[in-house]
């Protein structure tokens, strides 16, 4: 009997665990049907936006179950850094929110597994009203558009006009590209000691694109990052490593130090969202009180980078019609517009951003950054990265340029062994 | 004795014990098994099964048979990080062990102050291991405390890049290792040493055994069980190394501090990475754990007979 009782545990157990794992049954994956009655319950999953943001999120709520009577909105915050976990274990269980606010990175896999609904099919009519690249940053191969975009955010140059001073670079006009930001950050350190700015895991893509690389083939199946205009912008870093134009633990900082290094008078320039400025504020009023603001690099160029929060619903909602209904709801013109007066985002429709909110000619630098990314915006001068190049993509890129920077190693070789242990990364996928 | 009465009586009374009974001891430990069997055991199968699919984290998958181990052993940079762990072992394990026991053996002394210096060596425990790391990110970057006080005593006419550097920052993640996990040791030393026998250390003092060769002679041969434990435990831990490498240096520049978990860790726990392949890669850390393991318990096993 004890033998009989074991077995049938450990069957039980691994029946569990073969479920568990996700392998139980095969996911949603096709076209469905949003189609229906707007009526029920539903969840709304938000990230991080707990309690600033309780009164608006209440009131949206509110807005959506009176336009729609017999529907129910249950919302649910997390914190940030646990997002990528959370949606993740959601997935494989097959209980993720009716609604979901997430980012880019965490949205990449359900989408290119074509867990959640194309928006695409189910909210193409919406398409004339988003900005384009915030459109666009939402697609991710065969789901044609992941989600709906909700709220964006694309920087603005900050310079330490006391750094600029003591460089003589006071009155001359601000770097406009990647390349020109190292020829500044050279005189930086040459006049000052101090570092021009700190290259980051998370921009170094950017750097790329910007310069003219295109990262990824047409297909998204090739990395392609070992080209001229990559070895001379990594070899110009490496110089700059030399010289201190950097700061010289760049290649082992955390994400966002570059922000802490700045505010500590440490760098001379940094591309960041205007939302920063209040931090610093804060944190460093010394230099706060010696910032000037500039357009974003590349702005002038190829574009800035976006960085947009998506509403997406996965397949495997048992309410689509509400959940789609609510998700256009949310990112409404008029709600979204609501949200931005009241945070430091931007909105993503187009209307919105005509806003005389974003046009005003305040005097604060907050207000003037949010001139200058509204600007961005509505000017169509900002990209996106293509899809495959996310996080595992950006952490791999500059693990490998890492040694080049430093000098252990040349900058063609660090991006050769880069491209090819990219386009191992992507035809894994 | 009653246990070894064979008595009829007896005899006819245990199969009716054994029948009704079987489950006592289960009660008692069943809340553990419970909290183990879904905690530990099934996600511990959950990683088996997972390590034959090709799943993703966000789940799906198919059975893919040995294809992750086939991929796992061609995997140079699987290999790299194996290679990487076992010498993070070699170098800090040795180290550990005798620092922490040369460092009990003095703490043990009942000399002034030796209270306060107690104190201070076991802080180190008390601190979470990602503090700890974040600490000596401040300590050792290129403006840290080391820099400026070797720069301050003209040592060096440069900042060091500890972390910045291929060649020293898995140096510098040792010494980090070395100072956290030398608390414990000394603390599990220490104990061991409160049991060594007085009586002996005395007749060598009568015999004219100078503290050095009593120390040698007398003192560590009775604590050698607790010195091999202390070896397997932090071999065990040094094997699954993972704060220090992704808070200091996210297994930089260019890969030179990346472990075999941070290597799992990058490629099936991020978002939309190979959670089959990583759990692959758990499984082959489990076999190096249970490996290093026997290793010690066989040696040690021959020195004890």
């Amino acid at each position: 009997m004890v033998r009989r009782t074991a077995f049938l545990s450990l069957a039980a157990a691994g029946a569990l665990a073969v479920a568990g794992c996700g392998l139980g049954g095969a996911p949603q994956t096709g076209a469905v049907d949003t189609s229906g009655q707007v009526t029920g319950a539903i969840t709304f999953q938000t990230l991080q936006l707990s309690p600033t943001f309780d009164k608006y999120l209440h009131g949206v709520i509110a807005g959506f179950e009176k336009k729609y009577p017999g529907t129910k909105v249950t919302w649910n915050d997390i914190p940030s850094n646990s997002a990528a976990r959370k949606t993740n274990a959601d997935a494989v269980a097959k209980s993720l929110p009716d609604v979901m606010d997430l980012d880019t990175r965490t949205l990449a896999p359900l989408a290119r597994k074509g867990l959640v609904v194309d928006m695409a099919t189910s909210a193409g009519d919406l398409k004339a009203g988003f900005v384009p690249s915030a459109w666009k940053s939402l697609t991710f191969g065969s789901t044609v558009e992941a989600a709906l975009p909700w709220y964006l955010n694309t920087p603005v140059l900050l310079k330490n006009s006391a750094l600029l001073e003591q460089a003589g670079l006071t009155s001359a006009p601000d770097p406009a590209s990647y390349t020109e930001l190292v020829e500044a950050s050279t005189k930086v350190a040459q006049a000052t000691g101090k570092a021009g700015f700190q290259p980051t895991e998370i921009g170094f893509p950017n750097y790329l694109l910007s310069l003219g690389v295109p990262l990824v083939n047409d297909q998204g199946t090739e990395a392609v990052v070992n080209t001229p205009a990559a070895v001379a912008f990594v070899d110009s870093l490496a110089e700059l490593q030399k010289s201190g134009g950097i700061p010289a633990d760049s290649v082992a900082a955390q994400q966002r130090s570059e922000i802490e290094t700045f505010q500590e008078g440490g760098t001379a320039y940094l591309e960041t969202g205007g939302s920063r400025l209040k931090i610093i504020q804060q944190n460093a009023p010394a230099v706060y009180s010696k910032i000037t603001l500039g357009k974003p690099l590349g702005v002038t160029g190829p574009g800035t980078w976006l960085v947009p929060h998506g509403i997406a619903v996965p397949k495997t909602s048992a309410n689509l019609p509400t959940a789609v209904a609510f998700a256009k709801f949310l990112t409404s013109s008029e709600n979204q517009l609501a949200l931005a007066k009241q945070s430091s985002v931007f909105p993503s429709t187009t209307a919105a951003l005509d806003d005389p909110f974003f046009t005003g000619d305040g005097t604060g630098l907050v207000s003037k950054a949010r001139t200058i990314s509204a600007a961005s915006l509505k000017n169509g001068t900002t990209v996106v990265l293509p899809a495959a190049v996310d996080s595992e993509f950006s952490t791999a890129l500059w693990s490998a340029v890492q040694p080049a920077i430093i000098g252990e190693v040349p900058a063609a070789q660090a991006l050769a062994d880069a491209q090819t242990k990219l386009t191992t990364i992507l035809k894994a996928r | 004795m009653l246990l070894r009465d064979r008595s009829p009586a007896k005899t006819a009374a245990r199969p009716a014990l054994r029948r009704h009974r079987w489950y006592v001891p289960l009660v008692f430990v069943g809340p553990v098994l419970i909290l183990q069997g879904t905690f530990l055991f099934t996600p511990l199968v959950n990683t088996f099964v997972l390590s034959f699919t090709d799943a993703s984290t966000v789940g799906g998958g198919q059975f893919v048979g040995l294809d992750n181990f086939a991929t796992l052993a061609g995997d140079a940079g699987f290999w790299a990080a194996v290679g990487r762990t076992f010498l993070y072992m070699l170098c800090t394990v040795p180290v550990i062990v005798t620092l922490s026991t040369s460092l009990a053996i003095l703490v043990n002394t009942s000399l002034r102050g030796s209270a306060v210096i107690r104190s201070l060596l076991f802080s180190p425990m008390v601190m979470p291991l990602a503090t700890v790391a974040v600490m000596f990110q401040f300590v050792l970057r290129s403006d840290g405390l080391v820099n400026q006080v070797l720069g301050g005593l003209h040592v060096i006419s440069r900042p060091l890049p500890f972390l910045s550097s291929s060649n020293l920052a898995l140096v510098s993640l040792m010494l980090v290792t070395v100072w956290k996990g030398c608390a414990l040791a000394t603390l599990i030393s220490l104990a061991a040493l409160q049991n060594v026998s007085g009586e002996l250390d005395e007749a060598a003092r009568i015999d004219g055994a100078g503290w050095l060769r009593r120390t040698w002679s007398v003192t560590l041969p009775q604590i050698r069980g607790t010195t091999v434990l202390v070896g397997v435990l932090t071999s065990i831990s040094v094997l699954r190394i993972f704060t220090e490498p992704y808070v200091m240096t996210g297994g930089g520049p260019g890969g030179s501090t990346e472990t075999i978990v941070l290597y799992l860790f990058e490629q099936g726990v991020s978002p939309g990475t190979q959670a089959g392949y990583a759990s692959a890669i758990s499984l082959a850390l489990f076999v190096f754990v249970l490996a290093a393991a026997a290793v010690t318990w066989i040696v040690t096993r021959g020195r004890r007979a």
